[in-house]
């Protein structure tokens, strides 16, 4: 515990004194340097210094990874916090009231953007979910000559900033004659989404091997008895991931929905997008309280029937929501002693 | 499937040869056909719905193409393998709603403007020369600042995080703590951003605080500036880079680190040479993932700048959604991604050698 509270401290220390000698350099830089800056400059070097020698790397490492957690997590605070503000201005606190979310709740064009944006996303998520399943499983274990430009237009379609994305469906979607509206952002978000789900499930699906495959023709079980039976139930945390990935990026999409919109279909980010160039309402954040509080409890309860389902099973932990969905290309690495049970042969690609 | 393989793996090479070409021109005449069919489909006199079931309807063209690569590749088939049909919907998606866009982007940059957001085709200059006035190019230097300090910070307060996530956060708890990177992303983005709006206010506590420490002289002038702006680009991109840089932290084996201690490296040198390069493919995929959509950045800039921080992707949207004036910003956006594709390059080539170096 003492050790705890000590690398928090340092490390407070450390980010106080690295900010002081930041200051001061960008001071310099500009040309103006006080008295007070140079002496707050060479204290922050001087407890820099000190922190970094005299704290073990684990405690202090320690006290900074919660730092950032508190920096991860202070602005959601705020925002809820800020839901039960009495007035009218978000910013400027008059007191506590819950009025904001009966208001919230009674607004139809908070409930409509919400419906807009949940049916979207399920669209979106499901789609590409199929699509992006059904391309990794069929590009996996390919020769590179036929893989490769297939990921050249998966990597393309990641690393083109969303901007040129969303203006190229606009003059797209305009110019072959589409109106603007649901079906385009549900069209457009699901480009972005298969190639999300087709990454996170190839890198489970490379990772599996393909022996238990190969046994199951040799068998002589169908390609579809062989994916049911096989190989679905082991890829199923990688393609639920994949689905919640794409649904939250189509559900919290501002940049695409922005420009392939058209009139008069907000989705809820729109929605804020809107309430912001107006001036923010206390609204606004207590829809996002509820939404936050919503997901919780989703996530909270089906962790628990996973975790439940996994020890009557006996078998591997709750992968699929116990595991965060995200992390790029790399899914399975974030935990690699489940594939250890899974693959007793390491027979890899 | 494996009938075929056989066979193609049987035929004489000139039949393969022969194949090949005719699978690629088939390839053309197929992405020829597609192209007329989809830019062709609102002057059709369908409705959306129709539209797009044809969409989905000449996707058997597609997936015959495939057929057509699966056996030029002679890759299909095999004991367990599954088909390379089924890679055909991602492909007719590809190319209907990203190929397709992206050859009218370029289209659209070199045609000439004529009323709004109408224009005729041809092969107009003048949108490039517009697009490279000193304004924009300005506004370039200025999101590259951004995203270059940007990345730079989300490396120093990512890094560490993700090195401690890796090594020390307690085993029982990883998971968890793990899954706390994400919970943010489930908060919409948008209001995310505008909470520090709040933050950044004079009634918050923190401007009081600072006041009172005498580190300000009672306001907190940040909101609307650069600072607002590059402290929000930070926060929003940081889980995105934790991620990639763990999963590569997390397959370190930490007793190379004993190993180089015992045989006398300080602990700095042994994390040098042997942590930092071995987690180097991770680390430059990780700031390669926040460079880039940093540099369009459209939205930030748009809240925390409130329209005083102008931003190379502000200038490309309002170009679209004020201006109507498509041609320049697509030519905008197009240098935007010339600039773009040398880091992306960069990366490549970076992320290629290191795992040659490494076999990671």
């Amino acid at each position: 515990m003492l050790r705890r509270l000590v690398g928090l401290v340092a490390a407070l220390a450390l980010v106080a004194g690295g900010l002081a000698v930041m200051v001061f350099l960008l001071g310099l830089a500009r040309g103006d340097v006080g008295v007070g800056g140079a002496i707050g400059a060479v204290v922050g070097a001087a407890v820099v210094v000190a922190a970094l020698r005299f704290v073990p790397a684990p405690a202090l490492l320690g006290g900074y990874a919660a730092l950032v957690y508190v920096l991860l997590f202070f602005p959601i605070l705020v925002v809820v916090v800020y839901a039960f503000n009495k007035g009218r201005q978000v910013e400027i606190w008059e007191g506590f009231s819950t009025k904001w979310f009966g208001e919230a709740l009674a607004d139809e064009t908070i409930t409509s953007s919400i419906g807009r944006s949940l049916r979207i996303a399920f669209a979106s998520a499901a789609v590409a979910t199929v699509f992006g399943t059904a391309a990794a499983l069929a590009l996996a274990r390919v020769r590179p000559r036929v893989r490769v430009p297939f990921d050249t237009l998966l990597f393309l379609t990641l690393v083109v900033p969303e901007l040129v994305i969303a203006i190229a469906a606009l003059i797209f979607f305009v110019n072959a004659g589409f109106e603007l509206g649901v079906v385009t952002m549900f069209l457009a978000h699901t480009l972005f989404n298969a190639s999300l789900v087709t990454l996170v499930v190839r890198a489970r699906f490379v990772s599996m091997g393909g022996t238990l495959e190969e046994a199951s023709a040799d068998l002589g079980a169908g390609p579809l008895a062989t994916f049911r039976q096989v190989t679905l139930p082991r890829l199923f945390p990688a393609v639920l991931a994949g689905a919640l990935l794409a649904f939250t990026f189509s559900f919290d999409d501002v940049i695409i929905s922005n420009f392939t919109s058209g009139a008069g279909n907000q989705t809820w980010p729109l929605r804020v997008l809107n309430a912001l160039k107006f001036g923010i309402k206390p609204d606004v954040n207590a829809t996002a309280t509820m939404m936050l509080g919503v997901t919780l409890l989703g996530f909270a309860l089906a962790g628990l029937v996973l975790r439940v389902s996994a020890r009557r099973q006996g078998a591997v932990g709750p992968l699929g929501l116990g595991r965060p969905p995200a992390g790029g290309g790399d899914a399975p690495a974030l935990e690699p002693s489940s594939e250890r049970v899974l693959e007793p042969v390491g027979g890899r690609g | 499937m494996t009938t075929a393989e056989a066979h193609s793996a049987s035929a004489p090479a000139a039949t393969a040869s022969g194949r090949r070409v005719a699978g690629a021109l088939l390839g053309v005449a197929g992405v020829v056909v597609a192209a007329a069919l989809y830019t062709q489909i609102g002057s059709l006199g369908l409705g959306l719905a129709p539209s797009v079931a044809l969409l989905f309807v000449s996707m058997p063209l597609f997936v015959g193409l495939g057929l057509v690569l699966a056996r030029r590749g002679g890759a299909d088939g095999g004991r367990g393998r599954y088909p390379l049909t089924l890679a055909g919907p991602s492909l007719a998606f590809y190319t209907a709603f990203f190929i397709l866009p992206l050859a009218f982007l370029i289209l659209f940059a070199f045609a000439t403007p004529v009323g709004f957001g109408e224009v005729s085709y041809g092969f107009d200059l003048s949108n490039f020369d517009a697009a490279l006035d000193g304004i924009y190019v300005d506004a370039f230097l200025r999101t590259l600042r951004f995203a270059a300090i940007g990345t730079l910070l989300t490396v120093i307060v990512g890094y560490p995080f993700a090195y401690w996530l890796a090594r020390y956060a307690p085993a029982k708890r990883k998971t968890l703590l793990l899954a706390l990177v994400i919970v943010p992303f489930w908060t919409s983005f948008l209001i995310r951003t505008s909470s520090f709006l709040i933050v950044f206010s004079d009634s918050f506590f923190l401007s009081r605080w600072l006041a009172d420490l005498g580190l300000t002289d009672g306001r907190l002038d940040i909101l609307y500036t650069n600072t607002a702006v590059q402290i929000g680009i930070v926060y929003n991109y940081l889980p995105l880079f934790v991620l990639p840089v763990y999963a590569t932290l997390e397959r370190m084996d930490w007793r190379l680190l004993d190993a180089a201690t015992d045989l006398g490296a300080t602990g700095w040198s042994a994390f040098r040479q042997i942590t930092l390069r071995l987690t180097a493919p991770g680390l430059i995929t990780g700031a390669l993932l926040v460079f880039i959509p940093m540099m369009g950045e459209y939205i930030i800039p748009l809240v925390l700048g409130g329209g005083r921080v102008d931003l190379i992707g502000n200038v490309i949207g309002r170009s679209f959604l004020e201006q109507q004036d498509y041609a320049f910003g697509s030519a905008l956006a197009l240098l935007v991604m010339g600039a773009l594709s040398v880091f992306i390059a960069l990366y490549l080539y970076l992320s290629t050698r290191s795992e040659q170096e490494f076999g990671a």
